[in-house]
């Protein structure tokens, strides 16, 4: 066929072989927790390939018009043209809604896959050397995908994300000494300012994405190069690598994946509305609509917003006003401390060996608690985000609510974190005697500790991770 | 693993099948872009469309392929000492083999350092400084109240009970000047310390910019007096000069003091007496 | 043979505590916002209607004293049980009726729309009793046909999204007092909460709002623009409530993200 002189032509020119055969050959384990971070990637490419139909049609301008379009109840509203643009888009531009609405949700896929990525790397401690990098590679890919989340959401100019912006506005105000200076400079003067639209779509379709594509490309390349870690097992050592081959398998099954995010995310575009922008009306200062939440990645923040009590430092004409800790502060720790975890865990337990084969979570109690601990906080002030809708359907008053979760979150991430702990030390203990006598141990499944092909039990080697000069690899 | 050939044969029907349901969809898809699209319908069949390749190559991957295990021995990640070394020395020879290396290698830093602050410089273009801006509004002494369409508030426009969004007449949609104006039995409030002529006949005017994060205090229930943020629920008293009550907001609603003209029509009498909205560093100054 | 992991367990422990947490605030619920049930009840059928030629003992009369004197006094002065109803008007008490919020059995803080009581005679016998206590507002006119359909989104955005939400299915207010959704409000009962600002115990919960700030026109266009928003225009699909993103975000991840880690398990091994 056509291929093999195809492949000829760019073999004579790249010298390609070798690598094509050393590639195809690569080996990939198959466990199916380790394709979570496969589903961020395609939604990624579905963000690219929809985002780009939509650049062709969105307009950045807050130029104030009176709107004559097919959408009948706002005929006659004052509106912008960005407002104006991304109702054309719904209503007029064939397959654009559709377009759409797969853009919206392949970004909540997107973001919400990297989270169960991240835990999946969290629990079973592949951020360990020598993986520390892609661990901040990572991380940054999550805090860049809320970021553009919020920034793209905000561009239609509607009534609730423009609400969105102002908080946006007001929390970047309660910096502290250069805060006013930082909002102005971002909004282009007092909000709302003429600017921030088309600053907002350059970051969105420009600057993030070439980010995006650099770290994950980065992401991917590191992989390649470190080779994927693997669960313990029989034949699976520190040395190998136990899997399917990339070519052909692994490639079906992963472009089979890419279709199978497509096809979800198509189906989602088209029979799942997502952001009306039309039933919430064109953004004005002066108006507002409840229920008023940003997209879900941002919940926490929103939640933290809402149950955080009305302190705030004031002294000599100063203040570091309420916003600030838990919009600023509160993110920023949690970044840090995300970022820091590596280096953290390989202080506290002084491992600094190279680890190619993963832990279970009840390896490491401590670990899996303190995780376990942390998310059971965020998801805690992420449902406090909805307070008002909490006590609109249970019909309690919403400060009854907000001060449960006032409780809840001091109280419940503790209490998880010291189950998780106790529990696990208790199965981790009793494994190593070969009998389980643990509450609940019917929930623990039965397995002896990991063995090698000979039944010896598998550790990593001491010091493992130094250069071997008996080893003939290049 | 090798499967029997007709394990493989019928797994390779479904995925021919697979297929075509997939080519089928997709045409459909060209049909009905051709009529003139339908959500839904384009919805679905982009499900069906992409669905059927997927299901394609997954059984193919899964069942026509080899599954292995396959075994590949990993490299060690550190470098060998010796090319560690042969780099180390290759790098640093432009360093070693030129003179002064110091003091060039302070002068570049000076240079450097110099242009990477003149750089940060075009950010100063990206906005205004904040100036005083943050301290007034539009706000100004006999500032005509104006609703949103622009007429003027008489005096008897609003029912006791009632709302609604002003702003001064030459100013109708300036967001820092957004004000919310309710009537309330003057029966029923005592106004607060020196501000006893800020509410003729009941009405009283606060900013309605909510002093936690900015967002419109729009929600007012006029059988409690709340004024209620949506956005973080945050709740002020209107006939306790709008003090914050619930929720996480720590300063009261900047009141606007207001008087009625010889005409009828409600003015104020000077601008907000402290800044509006959210707080920041400088407020106090 | 490995199977889930403490993640998932984790995972579903949280959800289970936030299942409790939501049975919690459901019972909570249960035990706020009622005040205490007086020990006699409305007559459980409405009275034979005997006709009269005076106000004080004709069909309205003889039905509020039957139903409605126990709380709100013979002469609807009010009792510790019921506001007064003198001066409340045609127009309150017609809305109150036809949404059923009225009669109600227990003192509740905020009354909910319910299957009204009485037929349509009843209630123009009882409303043109309690019109007939005081002056008050009567029952208003619209015609949502004659109103702009786009003046009436403005005048939404405006003056109710705030409280019932741009798309009106309503919200919480402070003390555990809504706003409630609007979906089965009709013309003349939307025209009339604007008018006497909604229902509450002492006065309405909602604001007033006057003629001078919604004319007839624009009160024709608000009641047309609510009526569009019972059926509004989902183009984009199933509207998952309308509740915006927070049930986009449990589309998200209860739909689309376990639809794809499925299919993830699907293709992938789980280890031996």
């Amino acid at each position: 066929m056509i291929t093999r002189p195809l492949a000829r032509w760019f073999d004579d020119r790249l010298r390609a072989s070798s690598f094509a055969h050393h590639a195809l050959n690569k080996v990939f384990p198959d466990d199916w927790s380790f394709m979570l971070g496969e589903i961020a990637l395609y939604s990624f490419v579905i963000l690219v390939l929809t985002g780009t139909f939509l650049t062709f049609f969105f307009t950045p301008s807050s130029k104030e018009i009176v709107y004559q379009g097919s959408y009948a109840p706002l005929r006659g509203t004052r509106m912008s043209e960005a407002y104006a643009s991304v109702l054309k888009i719904s209503f007029d531009v064939r397959g654009g809604l559709v377009f759409r609405q797969m853009h919206h949700w392949a970004a909540n896929l997107f973001v919400a896959a990297i989270v169960i990525h991240l835990v999946r790397i969290f629990f079973t401690g592949a951020f360990r050397r020598p993986r520390e990098l892609n661990w901040l590679i990572g991380v940054t890919l999550l805090a860049l995908g809320i970021f553009n989340g919020f920034t793209g959401y905000s561009l239609p100019d509607d009534l609730l994300s423009g609400t969105g912006l102002r908080i946006a506005y007001s929390i970047a105000l309660s910096i502290p000494v250069v805060g006013t200076w930082t909002a102005f400079l971002i909004f282009g003067g007092e909000f709302p300012s003429q600017d921030i639209l088309r600053r907002l779509l350059i970051t969105h379709i420009m600057i993030v994405p070439a980010l995006l594509v650099a770290l994950i490309s980065a992401h991917l390349a590191i992989l390649w190069r470190q080779k994927h870690t693997q669960f313990r097992g029989r034949g699976r050592t520190e040395t190998n690598v136990v899997g399917s081959k990339l070519w052909p398998t692994y490639a079906a099954k992963s472009l089979g994946l890419f279709f199978g995010i497509a096809a979800v995310l198509g189906a989602f575009g088209g029979l799942l509305q997502i952001n009306p922008i039309w039933l919430y009306g064109p953004f004005s200062p002066s108006t507002v609509t409840s229920p008023a939440q940003p997209d879900w990645y941002l919940g926490w923040v929103e939640g933290a917003l809402r149950i955080f009590p009305p302190w705030e430092f004031r002294s000599f004409g100063h203040a570091v006003p309420n916003p600030f800790y838990p919009a600023v502060l509160l993110p920023g720790v949690t970044f840090l401390i995300l970022y820091a975890w590596p280096f953290l865990e390989r202080w506290a337990t002084g491992d600094r060996a190279e680890h190619h084969l993963l832990d279970r979570a009840r390896d490491h109690p401590a670990r899996t608690a303190i995780g376990a601990g942390a998310f059971t906080f965020y998801v805690v002030l992420h449902f406090a985000a909805s307070n008002d809708l909490l006590a609109k359907t249970f019909l309690v008053s919403v400060s009854a609510v907000t001060w449960a979760f006032r409780i809840l979150v001091v109280t419940l991430p503790v209490l998880v974190g010291a189950i998780t702990y106790a529990w696990l030390s208790a199965v981790h203990r009793s494994e190593a005697e070969g009998v389980l006598r643990v509450p609940l141990a019917a929930f623990v499944p039965v397995e002896p500790p990991p063995t090698d092909d000979e039944g010896e039990h598998v550790e990593p080697p001491p010091g493992h991770g130094l250069y071997d000069p008996r080893s003939t690899a290049p | 693993m090798n499967r029997p050939a007709r394990d493989q044969r019928s797994f390779a029907r479904a995925i021919g099948g697979a297929f075509a349901l997939s080519a089928a969809a997709s045409i459909g898809l060209t049909v009905v872009y051709a009529l003139g699209g339908q959500p839904q319908i384009e919805g679905a069949l982009i499900g069906a469309s992409l669905g059927g390749l997927a299901l394609g190559f997954v059984w193919w991957g899964t069942h026509l392929l080899p599954q292995g295990p396959f075994v590949e021995e990993r490299e060690p990640l550190t470098s060998a000492p010796a090319e560690r070394l042969a780099f180390t020395e290759d790098f640093t020879r432009l360093a070693q083999e030129t003179p002064r290396r110091r003091f060039l290698g302070r002068m570049l830093l000076v240079a450097v350092g110099a242009l990477a602050a003149a750089a940060v410089f075009p950010i100063r273009s990206l906005g205004p400084g904040p100036g005083r801006s943050l301290f007034r509004t539009a706000w100004r002494r006999g500032s005509k109240l104006v609703t949103e369409e622009g007429g003027p508030v008489a005096v008897g426009d609003l029912p006791v009970g009632g709302v609604v969004t002003v702003f001064p007449e030459a100013s109708v949609g300036v967001a820092d000047s957004q004000t919310i104006l309710v009537r309330v039995d003057p029966a029923s409030f005592r106004p607060l310390p020196g501000r006893e002529t800020w509410s003729p006949q009941g009405y009283l005017a606060y900013s309605k910019i909510c002093t936690h994060a900015g967002c419109p205090v729009g929600l007012y229930e006029q059988s409690t007096n709340s004024l209620f943020c949506p956005c973080h629920q945050s709740v002020f008293d209107v006939v306790d000069g709008a003090k914050p009550v619930a929720g996480p907001a720590t300063r009261p609603l900047p009141q606007l003091p207001l008087e009625v003209g010889p005409d009828g029509l409600l003015r104020a009498q000077s601008d907000f007496t402290e800044p509006v909205g959210p707080g920041y560093w400088n407020e106090g100054s | 043979m490995r199977r889930s992991r403490p993640i998932g367990l984790d995972l579903v422990g949280a959800a289970a505590l936030t299942g409790l947490l939501s049975a919690g605030l459901l019972l909570a619920g249960r035990s706020t916002g009622r005040a205490q049930t007086p020990t006699a009840s409305p007559r459980a059928s409405p009275s034979v209607v005997a006709p009269t030629s005076s106000p004080t003992q004709g069909p309205g009369w003889s039905l509020y004293q039957a139903d409605c004197a126990w709380c709100h006094g013979a002469r609807g002065e009010g009792t510790t049980r019921g506001p007064t109803l003198t001066g409340v008007g045609a127009a309150s008490a017609d809305f109150m009726l036809r949404t059923g919020r009225m009669p109600i059995g227990t003192v509740e803080k905020q009354p909910r729309r319910t299957t009204p009581r009485y037929d349509p005679a009843q209630i123009r016998a009882l409303t043109a009793f309690v019109a007939s206590l005081g002056p008050g507002p009567p029952i208003p006119s619209v015609d949502p046909a004659a109103g702009d359909l786009g003046e009436g989104a403005s005048l939404y955005a405006i003056d109710c999204a705030a409280c019932h939400s741009s798309t009106g299915i309503g919200g919480a207010m402070t003390n555990g007092l809504q706003a409630p959704g609007l979906q089965r409000a009709t013309a003349t009962e939307i025209a009339e909460a604007v008018r006497i600002g909604g229902a509450g115990v002492r006065s309405g919960n909602m604001p007033k709002f006057g003629s001078d700030v919604i004319d007839q026109h624009q009160l024709d266009s608000v009641v047309r623009y609510v009526l569009y928003l019972q059926h509004p225009r989902d183009r984009g699909g199933q509207p998952l409530g309308h509740l915006g993103p927070v049930a986009e975000g449990l589309a998200a991840w209860g739909g689309a993200l376990l639809l794809t880690v499925a299919f993830v398990r699907w293709i992938g091994k789980r280890s031996e």
